[in-house]
Order: structure tokens, then C-alpha cells, then sequence
């Protein structure tokens, strides 16, 4: 679970990122973040998995502040930039990962062939990340995270670059995380991916939150599709 | 010729090569402090002119002093510009995107030289502007000298940087051959400032390295100048000091000409053979072989260690695979003791040294060396452009959960690790050369305390303000006035080390006890600081 209360980020002490923004992802269900470009999506994830602290308020997850180690190894960060460490080989940036999250030795094997098969990038371990694809760069980032299993998936842009296959296998694992009672919390700006997936979702523009609930419950008050819906939400903001 | 220089302002504003931090605390303090250094060896390299002008005019060649500065500068530039152009020229992360843009290769390159040539005129403030305006004051000169002088700072690197542009595209698109690129490309870079440091070691050699003020004179006085060797090497450098030395006469002006053609002349050698080898030479620069490979033993491959022995084994690896931090970071702990070496045994100062080792007093040779070993330490650019290589990843430092302080620990050892090295060959060529066994191993183990104080001292200055925003390794590392700092700093340690054991005669148990309790307290206070102050740094740094 992931609890933001009352939270601001001011970049520089001027640019004010976050507004007083409150927010509770539950376990279990598929979280979609929805906003327009520099709406603060990264901003909040950035929160989320510790990277930088709130100006006030408070960012809990599963009852941890976000700053801690405890709570840092209890989530699974999927970047918008895969371009990481380029000049490790794929599975020496996993090994570094799982050492990093504690993965046990007997464990650790199973989980790279598992993955590797999944996102069909075994015979590619070998090679360093400089020589992989855009698609190949994020898929090893997803696979990096998921090495410990982790209780919080975090996914900021998560789509972009896969190619069609290597998305549906990454929106089963997502839906296949969230049915083991974990959470998990995606941005996207893609509204069809966002309909599909979530059960919930918040809509953020100019660093506030202007909706936050169920995906159904929005899908019955509108008599319209989400993207007309998102547009004048974020046009009247 | 627009384009050219859009371009060459563009990259040297993405370099960043002057860009200072932005944080009040350090704005000013770092300016300040290069400032001052500048100035105190801009004074010291003045006064050094005015006592070998004496020196030189009483047998009336004191006019031999600007060519041999020249020829001085063009040897720096030289092998500063070999550095400087693998890294601009082949290993930049810009050269696709400019690729992709509608310009010819010739004015790629020609704003790429561009920019070499503003970063050699920091070298030039070292070395040949104190002289210029020593000499200057000395002989009484009018307003053409002072024209003139600015003239020959503005074209003086193009001549050596030519030489040297030159050499690196004929390596390297010979080494463009080999089936693994990265691989080849990777060894011409080592080629290349082997070779450079070959030629300075050479002409060294051939000079006869540092003579006393006698020997220069006979030197002159024989005939055997250091001048013409020079002059050889890089041609029409001769015509800059003859310019200056008939600033007066009409001499002056055709010299200057000369000059100002011989570097056109070399541009125009740099363009011509750019234009022949540098496209293919630099295709594929980044490129990686396209067959994949698996892995065969994913039980070694995959084996758990612990997180902070994971995270040092990954800067190596990062270390050892950037060919730029390779040369920076790796490399420079073997090439000042190398440099140190073979000055030693072809200066003929060999056998003063032998003497030296043997009759000299155990605590000052050990407080020499414990001095060498914190400048060697200081030289390599790991622990300075620790936090500064991370980027804009930064923020993967921030979310994996390692404890920060034992995320800087790793970053310290690592470059810790690495002078090691540097320290166990100083005193491994003491004891071959004669040193007292046991005199040399306790050297070694305070050189080994005084080299992780120097680590730390490294890192914490890249803490403070790491250079973060950046377009390719070279601007985080070699364009880092982070590295600059740390050497100031490793200087400031050695003569901590020296000067009070030199001054105040002490004997080896006190200067032993005086090394462990200056170095022991400064390390203790440094790592309490990385643990505290330093980490809540990091973490409150917005990535």
C-alpha cells in the first residue's frame, strides 16, 4: 500500500511540482497514474520510491517512510530511462540488482532463466546493455526490478519502446502481481492502455490531483470516452 | 565558416568546460581558488623567468628562453590534445547526433578543433603567458610585442594540436580493422597516449631533461639546443619566438607571417586527412557486435555477494569499460609512477638518487614518499568524479536500497583500490634502487593511510558539488573541476607530510608518529563526515 498525505515538492524553491497532493494505492489492484506531460507524474514516483523527499507531507509504503531502506526493499522501480549502467552485461546488472535487494542464492538463478524466457532476452545476457535496443534496455530494467519479487511494483512509462508482444507479457505479469495481493502503480499518458489495465487510476495536472477512484465507477458516471474525459478534465484544470 | 562556429560555441557551451556550480557557498569559492593558484604559479613561473634570463643574458642567450617555452607548450598541448581528441573526437556521445545533422564532416571537425584549441589555452595560461610577460618586462619591449603576443596565444596550440589530431585519425582508423570495434578502438586510445608519453619521455631524453643552469648554458653554448630538436618535431614553432625576439624590426612581421601560415598549414593537414580517415575511422565508434551471446555459467555468473562488494565490483567494471574513465581514472595511477620512473633513469639523476636512498635520513625518505604517494593518489580522477560519473542516473543511487554511507564507502575504496597501485610500484623501484627494506615497508603502509585519506578527501569534494549535467563522459571527467581540486588537495597533503619532517629535522619514530597522527585524525574526521553530513547530502540532492 502506498499512502501520499498532504504532499508538495517546490523544485528550486520555485517551481512547485506537487500541490497538497493526497493519494492511497491499495494492494491488489493495478493503479493507473494518468497526466499530461510535466503534470508531476515523475515527480510522484520519484516520492514514492524515495528519490527525493516531499517539501511536506508525507509518502508511506506498506506503513514505511518512502526515505527508508526497509521500505526501498520492499519495491520494485521500473524508470522512465532504461539507459542504466549501459556498460554492464545483462545478467551482471541483475546479479548487481538481486545482491542489492538480498536475493538468495538459490533463488536468484531460477529468477533470471524465469524472466529471461519471459521477455525472451536469455540469449542476450550475455552481451553488455550498450548493444541492446530501446525495448531490450527497458525490458532488462523490468526484469532488474522484479529480480527480489517485490510487495510494491512501481512502472513509470513502462510501454514505451516494447514492442507489441513484450507489452502484453508486461500488462500479464502486472495483472499477475496484483492478484498476489500486491500493489501495483503504473504512470502512462497511453489512455487505451490505462482503460484496459487498471482498476484504479488518478488524473494529475499542474501538480494536483483532479480525480483519484475506480476505473469502473468513472466508466459509469461519464457517458464518454476516457480521452475526451481526460482532455477536459486536464483543460479545465 | 557560420556553421563552424555555431557549432564550436554550442559544444563548447554543452562542454561546459567553465561552467562553475550554481550553489551560493561554491560559487565563488571555486574560481577563487583557481584563481589563486594560477596566480601564485603564474608568480612563481615569472620569477623563474627573470633568474634564467639573468642567467642566460650574461652569456648573451637569454633570447633562447621564448623557444624553448614554445617548444614547451607545443610538447603540453601535444599530449593533452592526443587526450583530448580521442575523447572529443571518437568517444563523444554527441558525434551521432551530429552526424544526423545537416553539416559536411569538415565542419564537424572544424568546430570540434575549435574546441580543442579554447581548452589548450588553459595551458597556455600556465605556461607561456607568465613567460611572455617575464621576458616582456626583462628585455623592455613596446606595443607590437604586446600585439603580437596576443596573436601567437591565439594560434600557438593549432601547430602541435594538428600533430596530434593527426596521429590519433591515422591510429584510429587503423584500428577500425579489427572485428570488435570497441575492443580495437579501445586499445588505439592506449596506443595513442603511449605514444605521446613515448615522444615526451624521447625528447626528454634527448634533451638531457633537467640539467643544472650550467649545463644549460653549455648546452646553448655547444650547440646541442634543445631548440632545434623541438623545432623539429613541430615545425615553424621557431617563427613564434623570433617574432616576439623582433617584435621591433620588420623580421618581426614575416616571422609572425610564417607562422600564421605554418598553422594554417596545419589545419590544413588536419582537414585534409580528417576528410580521408576520420568518417570511417570514428564509424562504429559506439557500436557493439550484434551477435548476442548467452551465458554459460549462470550459477558463477549469478553467485551472491554482499551489497557493498557488488557495488564496488560494478564502479570497476564501469571503470575498466569507459575507455575514458579507463585512462582517467585507471591508467593515471600507472603513468605518474611510469612518468616519475623513466624521468629519473633518463635525466641522469639515477645515481643521485641511489645516494639519496641510501644515505638519506630513514624518517624524511619515508615522509617523501608517504608526500609522493598522496599526489599520486590525488592524480587519478576516481574519488573526484566518484558522484559526478553517475549523471543523470543519478537517482538509481537514491531508490536501490543500500545505505548511502556505504554507498560513498564503496565509491572511496574503489578509487582507493585503484592508487594502490600506484603507491606499491613508488616503493617497490625505492627498494630495487636501493632503499632499506624495512625503511620502504613503513613507508608503505602510511602511504597507504595517507592515500585513503586522500580518497576520501576526493570523494567529499565531489559530494559537495558533482557535476552532474552532462553530454559524455569526458565533460564528467576530464572537463571536472572536481579533478582539479583533488590534486590541489593532494599537493597540499604531500607537503603537509614533508615540509614539518624537513624543517623541524625529525627523527624517524617522531616523524613516524607525526605521519599516523595528522593522517590517522584527518581520516577519522573525513569519514565521520562522509557518514553523516556527506550522505544526508546525496540523499537530500534532487535527482
Amino acid at each position: 500500500m502506498i499512502e501520499l498525505k498532504g504532499v508538495t515538492k517546490i523544485y528550486g524553491g520555485k517551481v512547485k511540482a506537487l500541490d497538497d497532493v493526497s493519494l492511497s494505492v491499495d494492494d491488489g489492484c493495478i493503479y493507473g497514474f494518468l497526466g499530461p506531460n510535466g503534470a508531476g507524474k515523475t515527480t510522484t514516483i520519484k516520492l514514492m520510491t524515495g528519490i527525493i523527499k516531499p517539501d511536506s507531507g508525507s509518502v508511506l509504503v506498506n506503513g514505511l517512510p518512502a526515505m527508508s531502506i526497509e521500505s526501498k526493499k520492499n519495491i520494485g522501480f521500473v524508470p522512465d530511462d532504461p539507459n542504466v549502467f549501459l556498460r554492464l552485461k545483462g545478467v551482471e546488472y541483475l546479479s548487481f540488482m538481486a545482491d542489492m535487494y538480498e536475493v538468495r542464492s538459490a533463488e536468484r538463478e531460477e529468477r533470471i532463466r524465469e524472466l529471461g524466457a519471459r521477455f525472451e532476452m536469455s540469449s542476450a545476457l550475455g552481451d553488455k546493455i550498450q548493444s541492446y535496443s530501446h525495448g531490450m534496455r527497458q525490458k532488462i530494467v523490468i526484469m532488474g526490478a522484479l529480480m527480489h519479487r517485490p510487495r510494491v511494483w512501481i512502472l513509470d512509462e513502462p510501454m514505451t519502446g516494447l514492442d507489441p508482444k513484450s507489452s502484453f507479457e508486461l500488462k500479464k505479469m502486472m495483472r499477475e502481481h496484483a492478484e498476489l495481493g500486491n500493489t501495483v502503480f503504473f504512470s502512462t499518458h497511453v489512455l487505451e492502455v490505462a482503460e484496459k489495465l487498471c482498476d484504479k487510476l488518478a488524473v494529475i495536472s499542474e501538480g494536483r490531483i483532479l480525480y483519484a477512484g475506480d476505473m469502473a465507477d468513472l466508466k459509469r458516471k461519464a457517458d464518454t470516452s476516457l480521452e475526451k474525459m481526460f482532455l477536459e478534465m486536464t483543460e479545465h484544470a | 565558416m557560420r556553421k563552424i562556429f555555431i557549432l564550436a560555441k554550442t559544444l563548447l557551451k554543452g562542454g561546459g568546460a567553465f561552467s562553475m556550480s550554481k550553489k551560493r557557498r561554491t560559487k565563488y569559492l571555486i574560481p577563487l581558488v583557481l584563481g589563486l593558484s594560477f596566480a601564485v604559479f603564474g608568480v612563481m613561473m615569472v620569477m623563474l623567468t627573470f633568474e634564467i634570463f639573468d642567467a642566460l643574458d650574461s652569456v648573451n642567450q637569454a633570447d633562447i628562453i621564448l623557444p624553448l617555452v614554445f617548444g614547451a607548450t607545443c610538447i603540453m598541448v601535444f599530449i593533452f590534445g592526443v587526450f583530448y581528441v580521442v575523447s572529443t573526437m571518437y568517444h563523444a556521445k554527441d558525434i551521432e547526433l551530429l552526424a544526423s545533422l545537416p553539416i559536411r564532416p569538415y565542419q564537424m571537425l572544424s568546430a570540434k578543433f575549435i574546441t580543442l584549441v579554447v581548452y589548450e589555452y588553459i595551458m597556455e595560461a600556465f605556461i607561456l603567458v607568465p613567460v611572455m610577460v617575464a621576458f616582456g618586462v626583462k628585455s623592455g619591449v613596446g606595443v607590437t610585442y604586446i600585439v603580437y603576443c596576443i596573436i601567437l596565444l591565439a594560434i600557438t596550440p593549432i601547430i602541435a594540436l594538428s600533430i596530434a589530431s593527426v596521429l590519433v585519425m591515422v591510429v584510429m582508423r587503423f584500428t577500425s580493422f579489427g572485428k570488435n570495434k570497441q575492443v580495437f578502438k579501445f586499445v588505439g586510445s592506449i596506443l595513442v597516449v603511449g605514444i605521446a608519453i613515448g615522444l615526451n619521455i624521447g625528447l626528454q631524453a634527448l634533451t638531457g631533461g633537467n640539467r643544472s643552469e650550467e649545463q644549460l648554458v653549455q648546452m646553448i653554448e655547444s650547440g646541442t639546443s634543445l631548440v632545434s630538436t623541438v623545432s623539429n618535431v613541430f615545425p615553424g614553432i621557431i617563427f613564434a619566438s623570433r617574432a616576439l625576439i623582433n617584435s621591433a624590426s620588420i623580421s618581426g612581421v614575416i616571422n609572425l607571417a610564417l607562422f600564421v601560415l605554418c598553422s594554417a598549414g596545419g589545419i590544413a593537414a588536419f582537414l585534409g586527412v580528417g576528410q580521408l580517415v576520420y568518417t570511417k575511422g570514428v564509424a562504429g565508434v559506439t557500436e557493439s557486435s550484434a551477435k548476442r551471446k548467452g551465458v554459460s555459467d549462470l550459477g558463477k555468473e549469478a553467485a551472491r555477494i554482499s551489497a557493498t562488494l557488488s557495488y564496488i565490483r560494478k564502479e570497476f567494471r564501469l571503470l575498466v569499460r569507459s575507455p575514458i574513465a579507463f585512462l582517467n581514472c585507471v591508467m593515471m595511477n600507472l603513468i605518474w609512477p611510469a612518468i616519475l620512473v623513466v624521468m629519473m633513469f633518463t635525466s641522469g639523476s639515477l645515481e643521485m638518487v641511489k645516494t639519496l636512498l641510501v644515505t638519506m635520513d630513514g624518517g624524511l625518505m619515508i615522509a617523501i614518499l608517504v608526500g609522493m604517494s598522496a599526489f599520486v593518489s590525488s592524480s587519478n580522477a576516481t574519488a573526484s568524479t566518484a558522484i559526478s560519473r553517475e549523471g543523470k542516473q543519478l537517482y538509481v543511487t537514491k531508490y536501490i536500497p543500500l545505505d548511502m554511507s556505504k554507498q560513498l564507502i564503496a565509491k572511496i575504496l574503489t578509487g582507493y583500490f585503484l592508487s594502490v597501485i600506484g603507491i606499491v610500484i613508488i616503493v617497490i623501484v625505492g627498494i630495487v634502487l636501493g632503499m632499506n627494506v624495512g625503511v620502504a615497508l613503513i613507508a608503505l603502509v602510511l602511504s597507504l593511510l595517507v592515500s585513503a585519506v586522500v580518497a576520501v578527501a576526493g570523494t567529499l569534494i565531489d559530494v559537495s558539488h558533482p557535476k552532474l549535467n552532462w553530454m559524455n563522459e569526458q565533460q564528467a571527467i576530464k572537463q571536472n573541476v572536481n579533478v582539479l581540486l583533488h590534486m590541489l588537495v593532494g599537493l597540499l597533503f604531500g607537503a603537509v607530510a614533508v615540509v614539518p619532517v624537513l624543517f623541524a629535522s625529525m627523527t624517524m619514530v617522531v616523524t613516524i608518529l607525526y605521519l599516523i597522527a595528522v593522517f590517522g585524525g584527518i581520516l577519522i574526521v573525513l569519514v565521520w563526515r562522509v557518514r553523516g553530513r556527506a550522505a544526508a547530502r546525496m540523499l537530500d540532492m534532487d535527482a
